[in-house]
């Protein structure tokens, strides 16, 4: 087997297996004599040679339509891919509310009569709350079906978070590193989820997606105005309200909305599996931002309190994923064989999203 | 339908042929304009498969490897015409507004 055929055969291996069982040995011998046919002088050349990046990357496109399927796919690569999909919706609904949240206040703040609370500090301060109104042209650009222009906004939303967390990484000499460190990769997430939205993926029915980021709009002040009535001052309020606390409430009370649901809605399988991994990925933002928190912020009094309210949040959390997790196990879960429709294969957005 | 299941369909309508065969026809076909990847290619295969448009024909040994071709199935053949016959209709609409037109200070309609 010559180099050539070697390195083909690895990239193959992102495939799925039973694609891979019909498809390989035809697909190594076309691409072998594409290879050869480009370059008819030069055959031992070409043989210790690898397959070109347009080679490499239409199989890698391939493999991300198998395994994260749309339209025709098989049963359980369409529940991925569904899944996947409302990932990435969720993580840029969650954007576009705290962004406008965010701009509304910083608007406010600056336009009122008396100075700006310290908290929005100066213009540039309040210009980078602005930037964050991105996820907006992202999120509608989304639901419009211009994947690629979602991708590109979101990523222009994403970078300024980016540099400001390397910013806070270079001046605070280590100090909070775990938790910024795993901010950026948590924010990433719905990024990458964006892949699902391929060619072959089905549109997304939007109306649902527009009524949530409005109930998110009106929601985000009245649980932060609420979070500052509870008890506890500073030592409770941080947790409560910071990035980690708000994925934190609107997780697990969507995970409760889909226990309730009873395998409707949010208790649909592509619904459990896209909150079980949003929710396993706010537990670890929880769980570092807490532990940092711990060492890093000023004491308060009591002590105890940050990390009983912290255990508090993640308790909670985990506690109603594996609830949901514990439905997963009825027949409507099971893949059906072959290119069969599932109950995933429904437009995303036929269910209300409550986060 | 996709332009890539639009060209692999015109390549397999006059013979059977292999993966390969259907790259440099789709090639040609278009006069050089879409160059098929053998990722691309094989999904849209498995694709028309599974949709009962392409069949598999028959495999051959070729310099020691398989060669298996694949062959157009009347609804492959009866979808490639509709698609076609629309992209056709498209096309002399967009004609006839050509033919029509006139820029404005030629005194025609804009």
């Amino acid at each position: 087997m010559s180099p050539l055929e070697r390195r083909y055969r690895r990239a193959l291996r992102l495939l799925p297996d039973d694609y891979r069982r019909r498809w390989e040995e035809d697909m190594v011998a076309t691409f072998l004599e594409a290879a050869y046919a480009a370059h008819p002088d030069g055959r031992d050349g070409v043989e210790l040679g690898g397959p070109g990046r347009a080679e490499l990357a239409s199989v890698a496109g391939l493999a991300l339509r198998l395994r994260l399927g749309g339209d025709g796919a098989p049963a359980r690569a369409v529940l991925w891919g569904a899944a996947v999909r409302r990932v990435a919706l969720v993580g840029l609904l969650a954007g576009t509310v705290t962004g406008v949240v965010g701009a509304g206040a910083a608007v406010w703040a600056g336009l009122g009569p008396a100075p700006p609370p310290a908290e929005f500090g100066s213009t540039w301060q309040i210009l980078w709350r602005l930037s964050a109104l991105l996820w907006l042209p992202a999120f509608a650009a989304l639901l419009t079906g211009h994947r690629r222009a979602a991708a590109g906004t979101a990523a222009a939303a994403f970078l300024p978070a980016l540099a400001g967390a390397a910013a806070a990484l270079a001046g605070t000499g280590g100090a909070f590193a775990l938790s910024t460190g795993y901010g950026v990769l948590f924010d990433a997430l719905p990024l990458a989820a964006l892949a699902a939205f391929h060619a072959d993926a089905p549109a997304v029915r939007h109306r649902p997606w527009m009524w949530a980021a409005a109930g998110g709009v009106l929601a985000l002040p009245a649980y932060t105005a609420l979070a500052r009535t509870v008890p506890g001052g500073d030592a409770v309020v941080p947790l409560l309200t910071d990035w980690a606390g708000l994925w934190c409430a609107g997780l697990t009370a969507a995970a409760v909305v889909g226990l309730a649901s009873r395998g409707r809605g949010l208790g649909r399988p592509p619904w459990r599996r896209a909150l079980l991994v949003l929710g396993l990925a706010a537990a670890g933002l929880r769980l570092t931002s807490l532990a940092d928190h711990l060492r890093f912020s000023a004491p308060v009094v009591p002590a105890h309190l940050p990390a009983l309210v912290g255990l508090l949040q993640l308790g909670a959390l985990v506690a109603a994923l594996a609830a949901l997790a514990g439905t997963a196990r009825g027949p409507r879960d099971r893949p059906a064989g072959g290119r069969a429709a599932s109950a995933a294969h429904q437009p995303i957005g036929s269910a209300s999203p409550s986060v | 339908m996709t332009e890539p299941a639009f060209f692999v369909l015109a390549a397999l309508v006059d013979a059977p042929r292999h993966g390969y065969g259907v790259v440099a026809e789709v090639a040609d076909l278009s006069g050089g304009r879409v160059a098929l990847k053998v990722g691309t290619l094989y999904g849209v295969l498995d694709r028309l498969v599974a949709e009962g448009a392409v069949a598999p024909d028959r495999e051959e040994t070729h310099q020691g490897r398989l060669r298996r071709y694949y062959r157009i199935t009347d609804a492959g053949r009866d979808a490639l015409a509709a698609e076609a016959a629309r992209q056709a209709a498209n096309a002399e609409a967009a004609a006839g507004r050509l033919r029509r037109y006139r820029p404005a200070g030629a005194g025609g309609a804009a």
